[in-house]
């Protein structure tokens, strides 16, 4: 069975299906000139061999899956894809740096990317990769930057807003897939940000530049004068040196600071680690799905059992610490993404397809839910039947935590508000999972009422 | 994938880069000239 998929039907230069479990990327007849030029600069093998290029290899044109194929590459599959709108802020930093990091190395060879799209790049081991091998083309002497906008658009405005108005502005990436408009970031952003002269000339003067000369013609207002390849470069710095300026220091938020702040003792913790790696490695999971992650703590005890884990939580400062860590450590296997339970990402863009939702990019082989069902249960008013469901609706196998309303967190959900849970019991909670999971294993947490579960996804 | 650029885009572009290819002058000369005064007449001694 063969499938295009989805997010690539835009470009005529070429698009991604999947046939047989492999994935397959068909270069056009269109396109061809562009692609053997870059083929033959070595630029791709070049830029594939530092890391900044997904690695492809070149098969043969029996397997296109449309006549007007020129090629057919065989990339490294992502193991998991994510979207700009779950990275932490360091994420989307060090992406639009990889992204100048090509356009630099491109231009050097005689090449240019002619998109700078943040939905060209993939994470792998903590480190960004451009999975687009059909973003270069010829770079023409005189020829200006013709991905300028879009890569304001999808890299430094929502760098900028995050980092000088509020972090949570990185969510406007959500709603805008094609990036986040330059003059609504001008609008927004900070009155002391004209003072900066990175992000006056990035965004308050190119938001001034596209109204004005809206329907102008560019040959008219240039007199014909085009940018120097020097003078491509030097632009192409000052975006650099405006997004190296731009930093974000993940204040203390309740989540995370939340990993010390707990009410285990230090036998139970380590009890618990040991449950969590237990009950997973019966598992034997390839990939496992931590939900409410926080800083990646169980998730380190989830790799040690599986080659990949996602780390997912809500809030952006757990999120960025667990990127850094990663980042900073080398760590590989971990991928730190934000993610509301609540909101999760949904199937997005032209017919709800071009990007996945968060269940569409599983089942995931287990997931781990450790703390966090009081908070939908208790915080958020979701009843565990529905938990439940939705639970079985993203993992196979679950390794879930209970927290009885004994327990000193969920007294402090209840403490200024009504306790209207009446099913929020041991009994309630097996109840509901029971629906859709077999409970293969539970143990008490030393020192706490709370106990950890082991559940596998019934057969329907 | 061929994206528009928008004309606003491409104008700032290449006004820009002529005003930082004069900024890079400036600095330049700014510096041959600071590296010719101190050659010249050396750093002033603390008292």
């Amino acid at each position: 069975m063969a499938e295009v998929v989805p997010g690539s039907f835009r470009d005529p230069s070429g698009f991604v299906f999947m046939a047989g479990g492999t994935l397959y990327r068909q270069v056009n007849r269109a396109f061809a000139e562009e692609f053997d030029a870059c083929v033959s600069s070595g630029l791709f093998e070049s830029l594939a061999a530092d890391g900044l290029l997904v690695p492809h290899r070149v098969v043969g044109l029996e397997r296109a899956w449309r006549p007007d194929a020129h090629a057919v590459l065989e990339p490294t599959r992502i193991d998991f894809v994510s979207f700009p709108y779950e990275w932490a802020f360091g994420a989307l930093k060090d992406a639009a740096l990889l992204t100048l990091e090509v356009q630099e190395r491109s231009l050097a060879r005689g090449f240019a990317l002619r998109d700078a799209s943040a939905y060209n790049v993939q994470f792998r081991d903590g480190r960004p990769i451009l999975i687009d091998t059909l973003s270069f083309a010829r770079y023409r002497e005189g020829e200006p930057w013709v991905a300028y906008k879009q890569f304001c658009e999808h890299f430094l405005v929502p760098l900028a807003l995050m980092s000088t108005r509020d972090i949570r502005c990185g969510r406007l990436q959500r709603e805008y897939l094609e990036g986040v408009p330059v003059d609504l970031a001008s609008a927004l952003l900070p009155r002391l940000t004209w003072a900066r002269a990175g992000i006056l000339l990035h965004v308050h003067l190119h938001a001034r530049a596209m109204r004005r000369y809206e329907e102008a013609s560019v040959a008219s207002v240039t007199r014909g004068r085009g940018m120097s390849r020097q003078g491509l470069l030097g632009f192409v710095g000052s975006l650099r040196s405006t997004v190296e300026k731009l930093s974000w220091r993940p204040a203390d938020t309740t989540w995370a600071n939340y990993a010390g702040d707990h009410n285990y003792s230090e036998s139970g913790l380590a009890e618990k680690r040991r449950l969590v790696r237990e009950y997973l490695a019966a598992v034997s999971p390839r990939r496992v799905w931590d939900l409410g992650a926080n800083t990646g703590t169980f998730s380190r005890v989830a790799r040690e059992v599986a080659p990949s884990v996602i780390c997912f939580d809500v809030d952006p400062a757990a999120v960025e610490l667990n990127y850094r860590e990663v980042r900073d450590r080398h760590e590989t296997g971990l991928l730190p993404l934000q993610l509301d339970l609540m909101n999760p990402s949904p199937a997005t863009g032209w017919a709800h397809e071009e990007r996945f939702s968060l269940e569409a990019r599983g089942p995931a082989d287990a997931l781990l839910a450790l703390a966090l069902v009081h908070h939908l249960a208790i915080a958020n008013n979701v009843p565990l039947p529905r938990i439940a469901e939705f639970f079985a609706r993203l993992g196979r196998a679950l390794v879930i935590e209970f927290v009885p309303k004994s327990d000193s967190q969920v007294e402090r959900l209840l403490r200024n508000r009504p306790d209207v849970f009446p099913e929020y019991t041991r009994e309630g909670f097996e109840r509901a999972f029971a629906a859709h999971y077999e409970i293969a294993a539970t143990a008490g947490i030393p020192d706490t009422q709370r106990s950890l579960y082991l559940m596998h996804r019934r057969r329907t | 994938m061929y994206i528009d650029p928008a004309a606003g885009s491409i104008i700032l572009q290449v006004l820009a880069a002529g005003a930082l290819a004069g900024a890079a002058s400036i600095k330049r000369i700014r510096e041959s000239l600071k590296r010719f005064l101190l050659g010249r007449f050396g750093r002033r001694k603390d008292p």
